[in-house]
């Protein structure tokens, strides 16, 4: 009997190991699985304005699929207009493997426009699935207020509207 | 939105700068961007004269809109 326990406690080691790699392999698992859908920086995933922010901030080319009048009216500074109607002609002259931050007003649309890139090959894509205006919080239509910020900015004599603006 | 601001800098000018700031060729348009957490363009500050900004506006907005904005500041 003790010589049946001494055996077993022999073949502990390759159990232990195996268990150690099974944690490992479910922690790795896990964590990929747990992570909030702004953290990821690869795939193709929803995320919220922080994960955009993210995928911008990391170089990420922006596109805009709503039209070109709802684009003039206002756009995320580098964003590429490309209507959805024009993504799959557009995207065939795109690199596969880069990384695309795609939005519309609410999100029908790029998410069709994900679809359709995902469907060309397309592997990194952060779809901005509440749309631009959530990246505002405000109905871009007829301009809203943002709070008043804290800055205060240089004046020569009299009150300034400064105008940030981009030239697409 | 151009031809808006455009303008209203013609009845505003003496009373108001208008200043615009490309975010996407000039640095301290940028830093400036940046420090005051601008993400979208057009966004518009309207800033008294002590530097106090009264409000900052994103998107689009109407002519009247505009007008009762400069009106207010000081």
């Amino acid at each position: 009997m003790a010589q049946k326990q001494a055996e077993k406690k022999k073949s502990s080691p390759t159990t232990v190991i195996l268990i150690v790699v099974g944690v490992i392999a479910a922690v790795i698992v896990g964590w990929n699985l747990m992570k909030p859908a702004g953290g990821g920086t690869a795939g193709v995933r929803n995320v919220d304005t922080a994960g955009a922010q993210q995928a911008i901030a990391a170089g990420a080319r922006i596109i805009d699929v709503r039209t070109a009048g709802e684009y003039e009216m206002g756009h995320i500074p580098g964003a590429e207009n490309v209507p959805v109607d024009q993504i799959a002609t557009a995207a065939e002259a795109w690199d596969r493997n880069a990384d695309y931050v795609v939005y519309c007003a609410v999100g029908s649309r790029s998410t069709g426009a994900v679809q359709t890139m995902q469907s060309m090959g397309f592997k990194n894509i952060a779809h901005l699935n509440a749309g631009i205006q959530s990246w505002t919080g405000g109905d871009l239509q007829t301009g809203s207020e943002q709070g008043k910020a804290e800055t205060k900015i240089e004046t020569a004599g009299k009150p300034v509207l400064v105008e940030f603006y981009t030239d697409t | 939105m151009k031809p808006v601001v455009d303008g209203l800098e013609k009845s505003y000018g003496e009373k108001v700068e208008f200043r615009r700031l490309n975010v996407e060729k000039d640095q301290a348009a940028v830093e400036l961007a940046n420090s005051m957490g601008i993400q979208y363009v057009p966004t518009f500050l309207y800033v008294n004269t002590d530097g106090t900004v009264a409000g900052q506006v994103v998107g689009e907005q109407a002519e009247e809109q505009m007008k009762q904005a400069l009106d207010k500041l000081q």
